[in-house]
This record gives structure tokens, sequence and C-alpha cells, in this order.
């Protein structure tokens, strides 16, 4: 065995799988940009690039410029940033819980939010400086508690769904009874309940933001991990990998994220569901590719369905999440089926 | 020397009692090979030499230093663990799943070296799978993914190899040749064997040492020649079988018919 032997080590079928992987992340990306000037061209008013491009240069001092602003620059933020977070979310959460099926609305993460938001909102109105946090707590509450349900000496993927479920059930239960309870105190809950990104400004840009850039720092660092996770609990312990730490770990890096997004547009579905499922197929399961991927194809796919919801019943407005239940709950089932 | 030990551990899955006070030693460069029926422990025991599983009484040393001392990393470069029935993603390839054997030795914030590059490399060539490095895992063969499996846990570069019934699933031809491989390995490059095995004929005839466990205790522990006997069968397995030296020297076993009266002593499943 000589050295020499050791020079060519990365194979052409390795450069080639890189070089693909890194041109659907280019295209993912472009396809994001694409879907935010779209968001921000169409809506009630539809407004042209350059005027777009004017009134962001001049922070909108024409009624055009304070339409692009005030309501369309902000509500496409929102989007895109919660679109993001729920991709990343669910993409984790699929990894953490070797589940295909997991997405922080389906397994009651975003519940968990919920619930605790609501009583932010109704109960302690003054605090309400203090939404993100809470609704972190009880997005880890209700992880910590499908774990609890779900755990029988390991975890079965059905299980977990079914613990979700439950969970998710029982939860929502109570944020009904709240919104039904203290209905003069929220405004827009139904919008609330399906996830809407209706009147969205400025400060709920700021709200999810931080959060948006923590998790996916988090998300990105632990990609490595998640990719040995996925041989199997047994193989990644062999390997040296912390197990349980790092499930606990990344399922409160999903949990923030879907949480931050659950406090500044309600619960929106399906978003983490289905966006890291269509990046799978076409970049396989590396999840230092999939991660950015997921983002990248989450902020597309929320802020082109939101700009759909604005022309599709024009002038009535749909909330966003109508639409990603409309297309996530088919896709849901689809999935079921190829799994059993 | 010793490598690893099991000093009178003690391990329970849930209530159940599987392991019971079991004391065993493993010499560092041998091949010590662990047999017995269903449910007597094997996997289990296996799993508590790995840290997969703690004792609840009793400790496990490795290098003569408690093994629950170790970092996760710092263990994983020293003891590998071949699982039964591991799955890998769809689109992983050999050479993907042998560079995972390089996690334990790598940072978070680094990617692979040109010394990682080179230890998968020969992994590839010393398990005879370098032609088949870019194909996918899930694409070859029940032999060819255990060979896989195995470059995985070389490239980690363990002193100690713990393998779980390597070649269940596996045609004889196949069976053989895993056994060779690990026996190779042993021998040229002087890693340690602990392995579960179901066929007496392999622990025969690949092992320095056998340990036969019989509801979670050590049976008897020695050569093929001292444990491979008719009493043993009888006791152990409640077979009669015909045992014989072959004429290249290998200890051959055939079990012919069972003994009625010792089945009734032993239930329970594998794995539990």
């Amino acid at each position: 065995m000589t050295n020499n032997k050791f020079t060519a080590t990365n194979s052409s079928y390795e450069i080639k799988r890189i070089v693909w992987r890194s041109g659907v992340l280019i295209a993912f990306a472009f396809i994001a940009l694409f879907s935010i000037g779209i968001s921000l061209v169409i809506g009630a008013v539809n407004i042209s690039l350059p005027d777009i491009i004017q009134a962001i240069i001049l922070k909108g001092t024409s009624i055009k410029g304070q339409i692009i602003w005030n309501i369309r620059l902000p509500r496409t933020f929102v989007g895109a940033l919660v679109g993001l977070n729920l991709a990343l979310s669910g993409a984790i959460l699929q990894a953490v819980m070797k589940n295909p099926l997991a997405d922080p609305h389906i397994i009651g993460i975003s519940s968990g939010a919920g619930l605790a938001g609501i009583i932010v909102l109704v109960l302690f109105p003054t605090l309400d400086y203090m939404l993100t946090p809470v609704a972190f707590i009880g997005a880890l509450g209700a992880a910590a508690l499908i774990y609890f349900l779900a755990w029988k000496g390991g975890i079965r993927p059905i299980r977990i769904i079914l613990a979700g479920v439950a969970v998710s059930a029982f939860l929502g239960s109570g944020i009904s009874a709240l919104l039904v309870l203290y209905s003069d105190r929220v405004h827009g809950a139904l919008m609330w309940m399906v996830g809407g990104l209706t009147a969205r400004s400025w400060s709920h840009v700021y709200i999810i933001f931080p959060y948006t850039i923590c998790g996916s720092i988090l998300a990105f660092w632990g990609a490595k991990h998640l990719n040995v996770l996925s041989l199997g609990d047994e193989v990644a312990r062999g390997l040296g990998l912390r197990v349980e730490a790092t499930r606990i770990m990344m399922t409160a890096i999903a949990a923030l994220l879907a949480a931050s997004s659950v406090s500044v547009v309600g619960l929106l579905g399906f978003v983490g569901l289905i966006v890291p499922h269509a990046a799978r197929l076409l970049l396989g399961s590396d999840y230092r590719f999939l991660l950015p991927a997921s983002a990248l194809l989450g902020i597309s796919v929320v802020t082109l369905s939101d700009t759909l919801t604005r022309i599709l019943f024009s002038p009535i407005e749909l909330p966003v999440g109508i639409i990603m239940a409309f297309i996530g709950a088919p896709f849901f089932l689809y999935l079921l089926r190829r799994e059993s | 020397m010793t490598i690893l030990s099991a000093d009178a551990i003690t391990v329970k899955l849930g209530d159940k009692l599987i392991i019971n006070n079991l004391s065993i030693s493993v010499a560092a460069g041998k091949i010590l090979s662990i047999v017995g029926p269903n449910g007597s422990g094997k996997s289990t025991l296996l799993k508590a030499l790995s840290r997969n599983l703690k004792p609840s009484t009793g400790t496990i040393n490795l290098f003569g230093v408690d093994i629950q001392s170790y970092s996760a990393q710092k263990l994983a470069c020293q003891v590998a663990v071949l699982h039964q029935a591991a799955q890998a993603p769809g689109d992983l390839t050999v050479r993907n799943l042998v560079e995972y054997g390089r996690f334990p030795y790598q940072k978070w914030w680094k990617t692979k070296n040109k010394d990682d590059d080179e230890i998968v490399e020969t992994a590839l060539i010393d398990t005879g799978l370098i032609k088949l490095a870019d194909r996918l895992v899930n694409s070859l063969s029940g032999g060819e993914q255990q060979r896989a499996w195995i470059a995985m846990t070389l490239a980690q570069r363990p002193q100690i190899l713990l393998l779980d019934e390597p070649t269940t699933y596996l045609d004889v031809a196949h069976q053989l040749e895993i056994m060779d491989l690990i026996a190779d390995l042993n021998k040229k490059q002087g890693i340690t064997i602990v392995m579960v095995l179901h066929d007496l004929n392999h622990a025969a005839q690949y092992s320095d040492t056998i340990a036969v466990l019989q509801q979670g205790k050590l049976y008897s522990l020695g050569n093929p020649q001292q444990i491979i006997t008719p009493v043993m069968l009888r006791d152990i397995f409640g077979v009669a079988a015909d045992i014989w030296l072959a004429d290249d020297g290998r200890l051959l076993c055939l079990a012919k018919s069972r003994i009625t009266a010792m089945t009734t002593t032993k239930t329970g499943g594998e794995n539990a």
C-alpha cells in the first residue's frame, strides 16, 4: 500500500453529488428571493418592482410607498421567517423522533406554545413581552409530554403520532375554551387558530427575527449530529454521540423555532411536514444540506401561499393556514400510506 | 493482559434480572465468543460491555478504568460496536457510512481531514469494499452490507470490536467470509474481538476463548476444546451431540437429538 493511493479520495461520484446538492441549494435560494418578490408585488393593489425598490429606499413616503413599507414588507418578512422556522422545526423533529410524519403542528408542540401564549394574552395581557418565552416553555412542555407518553423502552414512530394527536387535541381544547371565554380580549381569534399573516407589522418581525437567527445557527450546528442519529440510536451511541442529550437539545431548538412562529402567526400547520419532505426528495437525507434547503423552501412555500390567499377570493383574504392545510392534509395521508 | 473486564455485574431490563452477578475478563488481542441458548443474556452482556446498558451493580473496567468514567467520544475511540440489523438511510454510500467511523475523532466545527480520508480508504481496502465505495449501502448484498458496517467500526480505529451475532441473516458462504474477515482483523491489526455467536462451530473454529452463558450466569469459560463438550451441550442446550476433531484440527459438533427432559428448563426470548 503506497500513500499515493490516497490522493484521489473524493471520487467523481461524490463530487457530482456535491455539485448537484449545491446547485439545488442555489436554485432554492433564487426561488426564495423570487417568492419574496412576488409577495411584495401582488396584492389588493399591484405594485411594480421599481416602485417597491423606491419605497424601500425612501422608507415609504408616497401612498404606494406606505403600502409597501407598512403593510406588505413586514407581512412578507413575517411569512418568510415563519416559513423558515417551521420548516427547520419539522426537519429537526423528523430526525429526532425518527418519524417522517413529525411536524410541530401535528404532534402538538405548536398547541403547547399556543396554549401558553393564549394564557399570557388573555389572563396576563400586561406581560405581552413575555409571549414568546412563555410559548417556548409551553412548546417544551408539550414535547416532554409527548416523549413521556410515547416512550416505552424506545421510540416507535406510530406511538409518537398517536401521543401527539392526543396531546394536540387536549391542549387545543384548552385553547378553544380560553378563546371562547375571553372572546372580548382576543382579536382575530379565528385567524389565529388557523394561522394567518393578515395585519402583521414590523413589531412582529422584531419578535420572531432573533429566534430565527439563533434557531438557525443552532440547527445548522446540529446537522452532523442529526446525521449520526439517523443511523439509529445504538449505532450513534457506538460512534460516541450522546444520544439522549442530542435528542433533548435538538427538540428544544425545534420547540424554540415553532414557538416563535406561533407567537406571531398562530397555529400554522403542515409547513414543517411538507417542506422537509420536498427537500429530501431532491437532496437526500444529509442534514447538512437538508436543513438549509428546508429553510429556503419554507420561505418560498409560506410567502407564495400567502400571496395566493390575497388573490384567490380578492377582496376577501383567506388565512394562509387554510391553504397550507388544503395542500398539507392530503400530503400527510400520502406519507402515511407510503410508510405502512 | 486484561483489556476489558466485568466485575460481578448484575443487569436488569425493567424488573427482569438478565445478567446475574457475572464476572468475565477479556484478554488483549484475543477473540472471545459468547454462546448460550436464547434468553441466556448474551446480547445483554454485550450491551453492558459496550455501555449501552448500565449494570445495576458491579463495574465494567476498560484498561483498568471504570467504563462509566469515559466520555462518549473517548469510549468510541477505544471500543467499536457492530449491532444486529443496523439500518442505513437509503441514500448513503458505503464511503459515507465508513466516514461516520471518524465521527468520534472530529470536533464539531471541523470537517474530515486528510488523515480521516486515509483511514477511511484503508478500512475500505481491508474489508474489500474499495470497488463498491460509491454504491448505496442498501443496494448491496447482506454480506457486503455487513462488511460495510464492519468497515465503519474499523474507521473508529478501536482497540476492541464488539459484535452481536455478525453472521445472522447471511448464507453459509457469506458467514464464513465475515468470520474470516473478523479473524483477519484480529490477527493483522491486533484488534481484540468480543462477539456473540449462535453457531457453535464458528465459535470453536475462530475463538481463543469461549464463554458459555446460562440464565444470566457464566456456566463455563475456556478454550474451545475445553468448552465444546457433550456435557455442555446437554446441560445448556438440551441436545445430544457428536463432537470430533477433523483432520485439519478443527473441532466440529453436530447436534443429533433433543433431550426432552432438559428443554422444559428454559424459556424466554432473546433480546427481550
